[in-house]
């Protein structure tokens, strides 16, 4: 089964969201903050990670370079509450080393779309 | 004795005759002195000097004048002093010279005058009455100064004086409108803030909204059709729109110049808008004219313009359904994209406020619209510009230059 760990602040959205993604056969974990997104990390592997900007703690871009430090081949999907698109500041450099981008609000159909073509290689694989 | 007598008489006689004729010689030499001094003086004076009779002719003028106007004193001096006046003083001149000589007055002139060659000089002429031993009036004695530099001085000085006034009325003027500029912009940019903040933290419990709603009619398969989720996923669907626009007018910021294709980029303003007019049962027709190609331009901020001008002419036909017709052409160095509907159009009184940012007549929105597109044409060097009548319908018309910082005096 795929593992996914959705690292959000919002607890209603990460349990909503995470309904949606059970449904869709996925095993989800929550972090609602960025510390402990990065100790989930370090007791479990995941496939991919779903990950807000704006935590508390430790903020999203730290937890990406946390990420980007292990040598887990994980892949990330950021979900930014700021739409991004012209020239990037400082701290947003930080996003080309995630794999993929999307602003909040997302639509439910699109951001499974997102999370299947991320996801769908490591299946191929596990099969 | 009688002899004696009348001899004395003829003797006396003729003496005193003689010495009338001796008395008379003297005056009229003195008087020939006098004359000879005066003409000397005069002929010394650096002014011009003329002398008038009774009746106002002219019986003397000076050295200076003669040189002046390039005659001889043998001249007639009348003549040449009527035409040396130019003909637009002439009259006003003649007037006040005949009113002074009739009054038997002082009298001042101001008047261009012609000097030998050829050119006009302002002069200032002066008569003062003379009388002589009677107390008869005698005609005038006058003087005349150049003042032509005096006169240019204070023409410049009047021009200067004007040019000033206006300069300064302009300055007042665009310090009036860059202040009320600035007032707007700093009010805006505090705005802003605010509302990129919360449209920032309402973002979340939208999208939370949504999942919910997306949960629910997942795990109830009868809700699928729920007029009440329907109506949730509609509401969330536009406070995201409000949110859209006002975080972009928070963050309008220099276009990011690259090479689009005009066309495109109006063809997927339609495309997208096209299932809402359809469902409004709005037709929308497009003109294009040949001649459109790319143009420099930041391709998100102008699909956001003709996005926001679509919107709001769907809006404006959508309560009985209307035509939107989108032209665009090319001349010269300009685009001309032209969005014309048959909606509810806009009322005088309020045409000229729709580009303010919060200005709006509609129940929903932010009424951000038009001053975005406002901002983002102008940030691209253009125009942006509508015309309306009530009932009728709205025309909005964009001019962009197709190459940026194209500058239109330049080229001609």
């Amino acid at each position: 089964m795929t593992k996914l760990l959705l690292v959000d602040d919002d607890e209603e959205l990460c349990a909503e969201l995470a309904q949606v993604l059970e449904a869709e056969g996925f095993e989800v974990d929550m972090a609602f903050d960025g510390l402990r997104g990065v100790q989930c990390l370090q007791e479990k592997s995941y496939h991919l990670i779903i990950l807000d900007l704006k935590l508390p703690r430790l903020d999203g871009y730290g937890v990406l370079k946390e990420i980007r430090k292990t040598a887990q081949p994980v892949k990330v999907l950021v979900l930014s509450g700021k739409p991004l698109g012209g020239p990037l500041f400082k701290e947003e450099k930080t996003l080309i080393m995630a794999d993929a981008v999307m602003n909040k609000p997302f639509i439910v159909q699109e951001l499974l779309q997102q999370i299947q073509a991320l996801t769908l290689p490591v299946v191929e694989k596990n099969q | 004795m009688a002899l004696y007598f009348i001899i004395t008489v003829i003797i006396l006689s003729l003496s005193a005759v003689f010495w009338y004729i001796r008395e008379r010689k003297k005056i009229q030499l003195e008087i020939q002195h006098s004359e000879q001094r005066f003409r000397t003086m005069a002929d010394t004076a650096p002014v011009m000097t003329w002398v008038s009779q009774a009746d106002g002719r002219f019986s003397f003028c000076n050295k200076a004048w003669a040189s002046f106007t390039g005659q001889t004193m043998n001249d007639e001096l009348e003549n040449v002093w009527r035409k040396g006046i130019h003909p637009q003083d002439f009259s006003s001149c003649r007037e006040a010279y005949l009113k002074a000589l009739g009054l038997r007055e002082k009298f001042t002139l101001d008047y261009r005058f012609k000097r030998a060659d050829g050119v006009y000089r302002w002069v200032q002429d002066t008569g003062v009455p003379h009388f002589n031993s009677n107390g008869h009036f005698g005609g005038f004695i006058g003087s005349c100064v150049d003042i032509t530099q005096g006169k240019l001085a204070e023409e410049f000085l009047k021009r200067d004086n004007e040019k000033m006034a206006q300069l300064v009325d302009e300055r007042s003027k665009e310090l009036v409108k860059t202040q009320k500029e600035l007032k707007q912009y700093s009010r805006l940019a505090d705005i802003g803030t605010l509302a990129a903040t919360v449209a920032h933290e309402l973002r979340n419990p939208l999208g939370v909204i949504h999942l919910a709603a997306y949960n629910l009619k997942r795990e109830k398969s009868d809700l699928a059709d729920n007029r009440h989720l329907a109506n949730i996923e509609k509401k969330v669907w536009e406070g995201n729109q409000i949110i859209d626009n006002l975080l972009s007018y928070a963050r309008i910021k220099i276009p990011n110049y690259e090479n689009v294709n005009i066309v495109n980029i109006l063809d997927e303003c339609v495309i997208s808008a096209q299932e809402r007019f359809g469902e409004k049962g709005i037709i929308i027709e497009k003109k294009y004219l040949d001649g459109l190609d790319f143009i420099e331009a930041d391709a998100n901020q102008i699909r956001e313009v003709f996005f926001n001008i679509l919107n709001n002419a769907c809006q404006a036909c959508a309560p009985s359904g209307g035509r939107v017709e989108l032209r665009a052409r090319c001349s010269g160095q300009t685009v001309e994209v032209t969005i014309e509907d048959t909606g509810v159009g806009i009322a005088p009184e309020d045409i000229e406020r729709v580009f303010e940012p919060f200005f709006t007549r509609k129940s929903k929105g932010t009424g951000l619209g038009l001053t975005i597109c406002n901002e983002l044409v102008h940030l691209h060097q253009g125009n942006i510009k509508i015309s309306s009548r009530q009932g009728k319908g709205t025309t909005v018309t964009v001019l962009l230059p197709v190459r940026k910082n194209y500058d239109q005096t330049a080229s001609g």
